[in-house]
This record gives structure tokens, sequence and C-alpha cells, in this order.
């Protein structure tokens, strides 16, 4: 394995953990709590904000493992990419409305940031997708995707 | 190729809820830790029909506009509501432990701890970001009657701070990272809004 094709796989690993770390904290607690805070957001309320305090965190998980193992990388990484999109979005729209939010929740337990230092992380993982997308375009990057084409 | 991807995807998502299920299996079962009689620190009948256990942590905004909901509730419904008040002191606020070793050792004054706990409430501006807050403390367990000296001498004991941390130990393992957090028979429910909406849904089930 070359050393851009091994630096691609940790940036994926990287990014893939991020995110099942992220959906594993939220699914293991109670879904209420990453309900609150979603409502301390003040974007969504009611029904859709209980489907999506219960939905998201399977979505961040399940992507992130398959983006991990690499397999359907390019599904997994485009969702997990689109999610990092919303949410950098979502942190910048509370900063501006400078709403009282002392800590973002956005990792369930696992970490507590700020908005402005949670809008820093979010943003360095999306300039890592970009890497990530790009380089892999060009260099061949070990995954289960290209394992299981071999074998088959 | 196409069908040998489907498989893996497959056994990948099996795997994966499989794995999250299990987890969850794991958790202590919350009836235990909520049956537990925090008798000091509880108001109403334990006959009553609606088990109310509050976790809160006395420097955050919310659980001072909290207590609002749940005078009010317990006003509306008289003897239908047993209340729980357990600690969860967060990291990030800095009084809030000192705060709950103080109200700790007021609960240890028979009949104190609500009087207290409301002057701790009243005033969260005035010591939330203190340098001297158990100065405070101290001031506002005299104006309730308590025993000011007893109450110096407790909330230095490692026994306390134990006590404490204790609690909020096994409100992390029933899924508590909030305040104010709730348990309504049992069923977790994070934020005020919540809160009201579940003990008036709650009632009008009784109703009906």
């Amino acid at each position: 394995m070359n050393p851009a094709s091994f630096l691609l796989l940790i940036v994926r690993v990287a990014l893939g953990g991020v995110f099942v770390v992220s959906g594993f904290q939220k699914l293991w607690g109670p879904w209420e709590n990453f309900a609150a805070v979603i409502e301390k957001f003040e974007i969504i309320r009611g029904l859709p904000m209980t489907v999506l305090a219960q939905a998201l965190p399977w979505a961040e998980f399940l992507a992130g493992v398959f983006l991990i193992l690499g397999l359907r990388t390019l599904v997994s990484l485009f969702v997990l990419w689109a999610m990092n999109t919303v949410f950098i979005g979502i942190l910048a729209s509370a900063i501006a409305r400078r709403l009282p939010i002392q800590e973002c929740g956005c990792f369930g337990g696992a970490l507590s940031l700020s908005l402005p230092k949670m809008l820093v992380v979010d943003i360095s993982l999306w300039v890592l997708f970009l890497v990530f997308f790009l380089g892999s375009r060009r260099v061949k990057v070990p995954s289960l995707d290209t394992s299981i084409g071999k074998y088959a | 190729m196409l069908k040998n991807k489907s498989v893996a995807t497959a056994a990948v998502l099996f795997f994966c809820v499989g794995a999250v299920f299990l987890a969850r299996t794991l958790k202590p079962n919350p009836e235990q830790i909520l049956k537990q009689r925090i008798a000091e620190r509880s108001l109403g009948s334990e006959k009553a029909p609606l088990w109310v256990t509050e976790y809160f942590d006395y420097q955050c905004p919310p659980c001072a506009a909290a207590r609002m909901t749940l005078e009010s509730a317990l006003k509306e419904h008289p003897g239908q509501i047993y209340l729980q008040a357990r600690f969860y002191p967060l990291p990030s606020h800095k009084n809030a432990m000192k705060a709950a070793l103080y109200a700790e050792c007021a609960s240890r004054q028979k009949g104190k701890f609500w009087k207290f706990h409301e002057e701790l409430f009243e005033h969260q501006s005035d010591w939330a970001m203190d340098d001297y807050a158990p100065i405070k403390f101290a001031s506002y367990a005299g104006n309730v009657g308590l025993n000011v000296s007893q109450m110096d001498a407790c909330s230095h004991d490692p026994e306390t701070e134990k006590i404490v941390l204790e609690e909020k130990k096994k409100g992390k393992e029933l899924g508590v990272k909030i305040t104010p957090s709730f348990f309504i028979n049992g069923k977790i429910v994070v934020g005020i809004n919540s809160l009201k909406n579940e003990i008036d849904a709650f009632f009008e089930e009784k109703k009906a």
C-alpha cells in the first residue's frame, strides 16, 4: 500500500469513527436527550423532532460503520457529508441567532463543546470529507468494496 | 459481485442493529434506581399515582424554571404526585457541586431541605459565578433556620460528596445527560415543555 492510500484509509476510518461514536452515544442513551438538544436549536418541533431524534443517530452510526469498512463507500460518504453540511448550517444559524446554547450536545455525552468550537470541528470534518473524496478518485484505497469485487 | 455486496451489506446491518440492541439490554434496570427512597428530598405520598424524579443542577437556569412547573402541578393535583429531588451537578457549572453539597446537608436537618432548595434557586444568579459562593450558601442556610456551623462541617465531609457523586452516577446509568431530566413513572422526560406535556397527558388519561 502506498503512503497516499494509507493516509486516505486513515482519513476514511477517522471520519467514519467520529460518526460511529456520535451515533452510538445517542443510541445507547434515551432518545429524549437528543430530542432536547434538537429543541434547543429552535428549528423543528413536535413529531418531526421526535422522528429525527430517533432516526438521525441510526443514520450516523450505520453510515459511519459502512464508511469505516469501505462498504458502499460512496453512498455512506455522501450521506455523512450531507449530514455534516447540514450540521454546519444549523450551528452557524444558531450562532447568528445568538441562541443561549452553552454546549452543542452534538456528540451525545462523549464530548462537550461550545457552538463555535463545534463549528470549527464540523468545518474540519467537511474539509476531510473533501480530501477523501478527491483523493479516492485518484488513489485506490483498500476497502470491502474493492475486496468483494476482487473475489466475486 | 452485486449479490456479494448485498449479502455483506445485510450482514453489517444485522450486526450493527444487533450490537446496539445488545448494548441497550446491558443497561441497569431503571426501576431499581428510581424506587430508592430519598425521604428528606421528597414531597407528597409514596402512594401517589404519579412518581416524578427530577435530576437537576442548582446552577442551571432551566432547572430553576422547572420548579414553577412542578409547583403548579403539585398544586393542581394535590395528593396525586410524589416528587423526588436528585442531584446532577454539571462540571461546566463551577458552583453547582458546592450547592448540591450544601443542599444535601440541608436535607439532614429535618424538614429544611425544600426551603433551602428554594433559596438556592431563588438567588441562582447571585451565586452562580461567585468565587465565594459558600459564604452565600451559609447566609441562605441561616435565613431558613438551618444550623450553619453544622452545614459548613457537613459540606466539607468527603462522605457528603460521595453521596452526591453516587447519585449523579446512578443518574448517568439511567441515561441522564441534560438537566433538568425527569422520570415520570419510570419514563425519561427531558426539559420543561416535555415535563408539562407528560404530566398533563397522565392526568388527562386518568380522567378519561
